[in-house]
């Protein structure tokens, strides 16, 4: 697969890096020539100084057989004008452009404009992440799939938790429950458990599970999830904006905004009357204090400063915010820092971008693809189509040598399950696959999946 | 800088090298050389196992290479090269002496071309093969055939660093996104190279002879099985081929491949392969016209054979001779021309060593642009190669490049005048091993050199191969704090 990825900011680096370990062929358009040397230093994929709307510099960048062109720059213009070009003149099958300026909340995804077969809202996709997340009142760091009750959680296995010292075949007997361990975390090293894998104090498990027993999980972790507390966003971007859209008349009624952009504050209030918007910046003394902020159950840090997101949740948490999310919008490194800070769950903006747009570029029996673990593990939705051979197998039957796990299973029906050895794969079962990401060679052919990009 | 991951790649690299080994091993079977045979198998036996053991302790490591990480790397599958490239040398009884082994496959590598020995004809067929596979693994590189044939290798994040640190020129360029496909890319060209000189050598000598001389030419490395070089076949088609075949060697190869992928145009306007030429046409009808005022040859034709063969000879810094000595007795004026072709070297990108036609190229626009300067102060020049602007960092880097390899040279030549050798003497060997040339004009033989300056030899060669900054960084203090 070849993809030209236009603009080497910090969203297309981390796209870059993603489609470059996925064996693609990246080449990278950026103006500035340092940054296009130093990109090719990091990531191995080739960097073109030039610019997006140059015929010229696309052709140098191999537009011409290229099956995807990725616009990312920092301007909406740019990025449809160069995917124009893209599509218009040199026939690329996929376009996507990155535009800020443009709402698809209403209208669905829009397709086809101007020739671009995808366009691609970054401010709306984190909005639509976080919601996910919220609206099930799942606050610690978790990933929701669309049409599914199934959540792929992220615990940290603390001193005297009910994870600790346990083997993996064991624990249903204590804590019972629909779920599974599908990834655990050690140190430097990722991988799947199997049936012998002792969990220790320390590590990070991925765990998969339906709706309700997380619920118990969390409850028993000593972890109370709260699906009617008041929610206080901090914050006057966009990604505020749409999130607001999104929620139900009586989620905002619970919801507090505070921003220190008095147009913003004015938009917001005039648009949504029932949400409660404070103009105020939240660096100023006192704010906490007399805005009660201690009594909220949720607090988003989402303004377009990493640090500031980083203290104003960390700090939520110490004056009793019982949880507290913040955005990462440069900085993912500080990603480190979460358990440190005490904050509860990270929005990574990149990572929103890298899955958004991965979702255009995968074959179209997958769906709901997201990285998790630093990009170490990926999971995916696959549908099972007619006449795959997987059909009429039961799952023990299926070997992934411990390089992946079936973790859940949606029956044609919508009913979802999480399946035993003895599940009987069926035309129409929509399976969520975790895998590792340097192992997923091996699962897409055990599982007959086709090569993006590939006819 | 990851310790654990640079020992599992050098020791994977031990292997790939001992596994090239079994190519002259299989020459040596094939002429039943049997101390040689013992020779080899002394040598590839415990490489391996040393390669092998050392790769199963650090498999497990697995990350990003950084740019220091490609420094010390590059730096160190040399050495290591060399170390364990010397000891069939030893073990055969060609060079008894390991620092003689050592200076000679060094020199093989770094495709200077210097030799320890004074009668190459008498030498074994299996270490002929060996020494001129030596001149062909160093002129496109060691890690980059290690990075083309690996998978692993090309896939890890960073890898381009690995040949970055390798290549030469100042702007490292890649060709395709993937680092491995580049390596590739290059290789084949290269490989094609070899094949079409072999072919075109093979009317008028037999395979062993055509294949190690090509090895030689496209390398520009500028061994010989024979003891008279080049001359001893005595043949007009010979010398203009290999001319031919070093001259292109010094072009830079991505030009061949944009070339082949539809941008012939772009090609032929590249500024540094433009000037190449013009400076190879100049300089050989130059000295053929003075040779033959001189009345040295007693046609044109026979004068620019000569010079010609010899301008591109040292403008590739091949260092191949067609004139035995006889070019003792040419005019100062034509031995000039040929010293100052020492400086120039090859292109970016080529396997060529010296300082690189670019650098020259940008050297000369700069001091141009500071005389513009001084008539009008504050007007911007910006200094324009192949239709881009070469970035004032970039600018800044070449002058400090040139300024170091000057004082790398006149250090070098101080170091050795400790030997005894004359003025001349020195200031020639250091240049002729920094510059990887190898042949010089009315200088002494390496052989004459007391044994200790091999190690000065060995590092001033392996410093103008890896062009001084990929090994001078291991000196520097920050580099190890880092």
């Amino acid at each position: 697969m070849k993809v030209v990825i236009l603009g080497a900011g910090y969203r297309s680096i981390k796209l870059a890096k993603h489609l470059a370990e996925e064996h693609a062929d990246v080449t990278l358009i950026d103006e500035n020539p340092n940054v296009s040397a130093k990109t090719m230093t990091l990531i191995d994929c080739l960097a073109v100084t030039g610019s997006g709307t140059d015929a010229e510099c696309l052709k140098e960048a191999g537009i011409e057989n290229a099956y995807a062109f990725i616009a990312l720059s920092g301007s909406d213009e740019t990025n449809l004008i160069s995917c124009g070009i893209a599509s218009s003149q040199f026939k690329v099958p996929i376009t996507i452009a990155a535009v800020a300026n443009i709402s698809y909340a209403r209208s669905g995804d829009y397709t086809d404009i101007l020739g671009v077969t995808h366009i691609v809202n970054p401010d709306q996709e984190i909005a639509k992440h976080i919601y996910r997340s919220i609206d099930r009142g799942i606050y610690s760091d978790s990933i929701c799939f669309d049409n599914s009750s199934l959540t792929l959680n992220t615990i940290h296995v603390e001193k005297k938790s009910q994870f600790a010292g346990k083997f993996v075949k064991n624990l249903r007997r204590t804590l019972p429950g629909d779920y599974i361990i599908a990834v655990l975390n050690r140190g430097s090293e990722v991988f799947v458990p199997s049936g012998d894998t002792q969990i220790e104090e320390g590590d990070t498990i991925g765990l998969v599970a339906t709706d309700e027993s997380i619920e118990n999980i969390l409850a028993k972790l000593g972890k109370k999830k709260k699906k009617n507390g008041r929610i206080v966003i901090i914050g006057g971007t966009q990604v505020v904006d749409f999130l607001l859209h999104l929620m139900k008349t009586s989620f905002r009624k619970r919801t507090t905004v505070i921003s220190k952009d008095k147009n913003f504050c004015e938009k917001i209030s005039s648009k949504y009357s029932d949400v409660l918007v404070t103009n105020e910046n939240i660096s100023n003394e006192g704010v906490f204090r007399q805005e009660s902020l201690d009594g909220y159950n949720l607090l988003l840090s989402l303004t377009d400063n990493d640090e500031l997101n980083f203290l104003v949740a960390s700090f939520a948490k110490h004056i009793g915010v019982t949880n507290s999310i913040a955005m990462v919008n440069k900085k993912p490194d500080f990603a480190e820092m979460v358990d440190f800070l005490n904050i509860d769950s990270l929005v990574l903006s990149q990572d929103v971008m890298v899955d958004s747009v991965m979702r255009y570029l995968q074959s179209p029996d997958v769906s709901n693809t997201h990285t998790v673990f630093d990009g170490k593990i990926e999971v995916f939705e696959y549908s099972i189509t007619e006449g795959n051979k997987l059909c009429g197998k039961q799952l023990k039957d299926i070997d992934m040598k411990n390089r992946g796990l079936i973790a859940g299973s949606r029956k044609a029906d919508g009913k979802t399950v999480i399946p035993g050895g003895t599940y009987l794969i069926e035309t129409g079962d929509t399976l969520t696959v975790v895998a590792r990401r340097s192992e997923l060679d091996f699962i897409r052919e055990l599982l007959e999946m086709k090569t993006p990009g590939e006819k | 800088m990851h310790p654990k991951q640079l020992v599992k790649l050098l020791s994977a690299v031990t292997v790939f090298l001992s596994i090239v080994m079994l190519i002259p091993l299989i020459v040596a079977l094939i002429h039943n050389e049997s101390r040689e045979v013992t020779a080899f198998v002394l040598t590839i036996v415990p490489m391996s196992v040393i390669g092998l053991s050392a790769y199963f302790l650090t498999r497990k490591d697995e990350q990003p290479l950084s740019q220091t990480d490609g420094f010390l790397f590059t730096t160190f599958t040399w050495i290591i090269a060399a170390t364990f490239g010397a000891v069939p040398f030893v073990l055969s009884g060609v060079l008894p002496e390991y620092s003689n082994a050592f200076f000679e496959v060094i020199s093989g590598l770094t495709t200077t071309g210097a030799s320890r020995i004074t009668d190459v004809e008498s030498c074994p067929r299996s270490i002929l093969f060996w020494r001129s596979l030596t001149n062909w693994l160093g002129g496109m590189g060691i890690v980059v055939l290690f990075v083309a044939l690996l998978p692993a290798l090309g896939a890890t994040g960073g890898s381009f660093n690995l040949i970055g640190a390798e290549s030469v020129g100042p702007v490292k360029g890649k060709l395709t996104p993937k680092t491995k496909n580049t390596a590739v890319v290059l290789y084949l060209i290269y490989f094609a190279m070899t094949v079409l000189e072999v072919l075109l050598l093979l009317p008028k000598m037999d395979l062993f002879n055509a294949v190690t001389l090509a090895f030689s030419t496209v390398s520009t490395a500028g061994f010989s099985i024979r003891n008279a070089s080049v001359g001893s076949y005595n043949s007009a088609y010979v010398d203009y081929v290999v001319t031919a075949f070093m001259l292109a060697a010094s072009v830079n190869f991505s030009l061949y491949y944009r070339a082949f992928t539809g941008h012939l145009k772009q090609t032929l306007k590249d500024t540094e392969f433009r000037t190449l030429l013009s400076v190879f046409m100049a300089a050989a009808v130059a000295g053929a016209v003075m040779l033959c005022m001189n009345n040295v040859y007693p046609s044109f034709a026979q004068a620019f054979r000569y010079m010609s063969f010899h301008v591109a000879s040292v403008v590739s810094t091949t260092g191949f001779s067609n004139a035995a000595s006889t070019y003792l007795s040419w005019p100062s004026f034509c031995i000039m021309i040929l010293v100052l072709m020492m400086f120039i070297g090859g292109s970016a990108g080529s396997t060529g060593g010296g300082m690189k036609i670019i650098r020259i190229v940008v050297l000369f626009k700069s001091a141009r642009t500071s005389i513009k300067r001084k008539i009008h102060p504050n007007s911007m020049f910006r200094i324009k190669i192949s239709n881009g602007i070469v970035d004032d960092s970039v600018v800044f880097q070449i002058l400090a490049f040139c300024a170091t390899y000057m004082i790398t040279w006149l250090a070098g030549a101080t170091v050795i005048s400790f030997s005894g050798a004359g003025i001349q003497d020195s200031l020639s060997a250091s240049i002729l091993t920094l510059g990887n040339i190898g042949l010089g004009f009315g200088h002494k033989d390496f052989s004459s050199y007391p044994l200790w300056t091999n190690w000065i030899f060995s590092f001033l060669m392996l410093a103008g191969r890896l062009e001084l900054f990929t090994v001078y960084v291991l000196f520097s203090r920050s580099f190890w704090r880092s």
